[in-house]
Parts: structure tokens; sequence; C-alpha cells
């Protein structure tokens, strides 16, 4: 009995450092996810390396790695949160690049009287991400404080997990309006109406972020990844967000 | 108090008030409905039951999503019911009682339903036939018998109406000084890396939920 539980002991601790080889995970803002399915297969197919994805906000992902969650790469939709791994010694900052940029934007629902981001002062209920833990919540809060419509639209706000919650809320009619990203308006073009854009420099520029973790056990397959990944441009096109690719 | 700021203070008393008022929906409601369905037959009887399981069954973020289809404020009823009693649960604490209280009836339900039907039917037959009536059979006989159950199903409805998070957050949303229950003022502390306070209102959860079991417990054992 005992040599059989050793011989299984041996076989899953090996066989788990087999499958670790050839496979990387990266956990990704859930902003991103359709841009890192794609890519993500892409490179499957190319390098014959399991890409394992894992979605949530981006302060929760950090959360996660800091617990100890066995991830390679992280995507993140805030330097915040980056800021956060980085002092916390789970990324160098050599490692972290800057790979896109987005726009915030009003939405509402499909029958909206509204017209204009500033229409918003008039709406009952206004729906974004939580401003204490959501970048999009947070980008939305700089803006609204700067453009000076706080004060006016603080009472009515509904403050949701993330994105995708927004959006529902506005897609069937609960609240007037949502502030998101303008890619996840995109996916919803026909459901929702686009009220505006807020200006660019109502707020600190929204940027992704990707590194890997400094204590990826599989560094060379997750680099090739990142790599791969700053070079697909066109990807992030396709799903509205705007390239950018330089030394910060 | 350590850690404890206005707007986690508040969210304790709304938990509290939230999950005491979700649980008297669930006994006043619930406990005539386990009674008939322990009582009667008829049919569709396990299509109905298996129809009240549905929110232990699917994940409450689905619950929440389902319940804003239905009360929504364009949602089959929730329309309606704005346009005639000007009532809504979208985003607001009576939103959070609903949560809760779907999400919590299902477990009382059960327990409720599988004690009145342990109760011996020699007994509710010697009550009628020894002249009492309906109702006074069913406070002097059934109800006493059945109790025990009846307990342990407020408790448990209590203790889940206490813990909902992702319907409450889909339906009521996260509303400082509105709808932020404690289940949701953790999810956001956690969120925002603010251990030592979600820390804090997990022990008060903790200490509230516990106290008012034992109270119940108490309560209940005391009568025996």
């Amino acid at each position: 009995m005992k040599k059989v539980c050793l011989l299984l002991f041996c076989f899953v601790f090996f066989s788990s450092f087999g499958v670790s080889a050839a496979e990387i995970t990266i956990s990704a803002a859930a902003s991103m996810r359709k841009v890192v399915d794609e890519i993500g297969n892409e490179f499957e197919k190319e390098s014959g390396v399991k890409v394992i994805k894992n979605f949530t906000s981006s302060g929760k992902l950090a959360q996660q790695i800091v617990s100890g969650a066995p991830v390679d790469i992280y995507l993140s939709a805030s330097y915040r949160w980056v800021r956060f791994l980085e002092k916390k010694d789970f990324l160098d900052r050599k490692d972290i690049k800057k790979l896109a940029s987005n726009t915030l934007v009003l939405i509402a629902p499909f029958d909206t009287s509204y017209h204009s981001v500033s229409d918003m002062r008039k709406m009952g209920t206004i729906a974004m991400g939580d401003y204490r833990f959501s970048p999009c919540g947070k980008y939305a809060k700089e803006s609204l404080e700067n453009l000076g419509f706080w004060k006016d639209v603080d009472k009515k706000l509904v403050l949701a997990r993330d994105v995708s919650q927004v959006v529902f809320w506005v897609m069937t009619g609960n609240v007037d309006g949502g502030i998101v990203y303008y890619t996840d308006f995109v996916p919803v073009k026909g459901k929702v109406s686009f009220i505006g854009s807020f200006p660019e420099d109502s707020h600190k520029p929204i940027a992704y972020f990707i590194a890997v973790v400094k204590e990826s056990p599989n560094r060379r397959n997750a680099e090739k990844f990142v790599k791969f990944f700053l070079s697909k441009g066109d990807v992030l096109k396709k799903y509205g967000f705007s390239p950018v690719v330089d030394k910060w | 108090m350590v850690g404890l700021d206005q707007e986690a203070f508040f969210s304790v008393k709304l938990s509290f008030v939230v999950a005491s008022v979700s649980t008297l929906f669930v006994f006043f409601i619930g406990l005539p409905v386990a009674f008939f369905f322990s009582m009667k037959q008829f049919r569709g009887k396990s299509l109905c039951d298996a129809i009240f399981m549905l929110p232990v069954v699917f994940p409450p973020t689905v619950m929440g999503y389902l319940l804003m289809l239905v009360v929504g404020r364009k949602g089959l009823v929730g329309e309606a019911l704005y346009r005639f009693l000007k009532i809504s649960f979208v985003f607001n604490w009576k939103g959070a009682v609903l949560a809760s209280f779907v999400a919590s009836f299902p477990l009382f339900f059960k327990s409720a339903r599988a004690s009145f039907e342990s109760v011996d039917k020699t007994f509710i037959k010697a009550s009628l036939t020894l002249g009492k009536g309906k109702s006074e059979t069913f406070f002097r006989v059934i109800f006493p018998l059945a109790k025990n159950g009846i307990i342990a199903g407020v408790v448990l409805a209590f203790a889940r109406a206490m813990g909902e998070f992702g319907a409450t957050l889909m339906l009521a949303g996260n509303i400082p000084f509105k709808t932020n229950t404690i289940p949701l003022e953790i999810y956001t502390a956690v969120s925002s890396a603010d251990f030592e306070k979600a820390n804090f209102l997990t022990v008060v959860t903790a200490v509230i939920s516990i106290s008012v079991i034992f109270l119940v417990n108490r309560i209940s054992g005391e009568k025996n």
C-alpha cells in the first residue's frame, strides 16, 4: 500500500512538472478578455504552449498574485495595480510594458432622450464602476470632478462591480446612463445608445500594461508571449483599443 | 471602534435590518406554503418544489440577473409594479431584501416542510376527532411538534440572508449609505486592499450571526 502511494505521489509530482513546462497562465483585466482570447489562441497554435487565462478586475487579479496565485503574466487596466505589485516586489520595472489606451464614454438605454455628456447632470441614475477599486470608475470620478459634474451626479451614482455590470444595467434600462470604456461599448453597439466621449484631458491617460511576474517559473515562454502580444496591434484595434507600444 | 468608519457602521445596521425583514417575510410566507405542501397532494407539486429550490442551485449572480429581468425598471413585473403601486426593487434596500428573500426562502421551505411531514398523522387525527378545530390543531398540536425543524429553517434563512452577495449587488447595486450591506462592504474593502476593514467586518458578521442563531436556539430550547 505504501509503495502504491509513493508511486502515485511520484506520478502526480512529476507529471505536474511535465504540464507546467508547456503552459503559461495570464491574469488579464476583464475588459481585455476578447483580445487575450484571440491572441492567446493564435499563440497556442504557433508555439504549442498552452495559455491559461484568468479574467476579472485588475485589482482583484493583483490581490490574487499577492496571495500566491501561480500567474506568469499580468495584464492590468490601470497603472495603480501595476505599481502596487511592483512595490510588493512581484513585478520588475523593466518588465512592465504599456500596450494600449482606451477612451471613457457615456452610454444610455436605446430609447434615451439624452444627447450629450453634459446631459448626465439631468439623468436620474448613472452607473459606473466602483471608484474605490475599479480603474474605470476611478477614471470616471476623476473626469467628473475635472468637468465639474461630480457634485451634481454624486448622489445619483450606482456603483458596479465591473464594467460588464454597468453595460447590463444600461441594456436593461435600469439606469439612465452608464460610464464605460469605448471598448465595452463596441460589442453592444446595436443595443445601447452612444451619448459621447469624455474629454481625454479630463482624466489621466487610460493605459493597459502587461508584465511578466517576477517569480514566474515559465519566464521564457511568458516573455515570448508578451512579445507576441505586443506585435498584435491589429487585434487590439479590432476591439476598439488604441495600441501604443512605447518606452515610458 | 477600530476600523469601523461611518460607511461600515451603516452597512452593519443595514445588513441586520435587511436580514431581519427578509427572514420575517420568509417565515410568514414560507410557513403556510410549507404546511400546504406537506398536507395536500396536487398536480405539479414536485415541479413547484423544484422551482422553489432553483435559487439554491443557481449561482447568486445568475439569480440577480433573473431578478433584474423580472422586477427591473423595464422588467416583466417591475414595470407594472412601478406604474401602479410605485414600488421599485431596483437600487434600493427593498431590492436587497428581495434578493435575500429569494436566496433564503428555499432553505426555510425545505426544513419546515420536512418537519411538518414528520408529524405523526395520528396525533392530528386524534386532535380533530376529539373535537378541536383546525386552527387549534395546527397551533397546539402540529406546530409544537414541527417546531424544531421550523426554527432550524429560520436560523438557516437568517444566516443565508446575512451573507447574500451576488444577487444583492446585481439588483440593489452598491450604493454607499443606501444598499451597501456587509458582504458588499467586505467585497469593496478586499477589492481596494483595505484588509483591516474586511477582517473587522468579517468578525462583525460572524458575531451577529452567531448571536442571533444562539439566541434563537436558546429561546426555542427554553420552551421545551
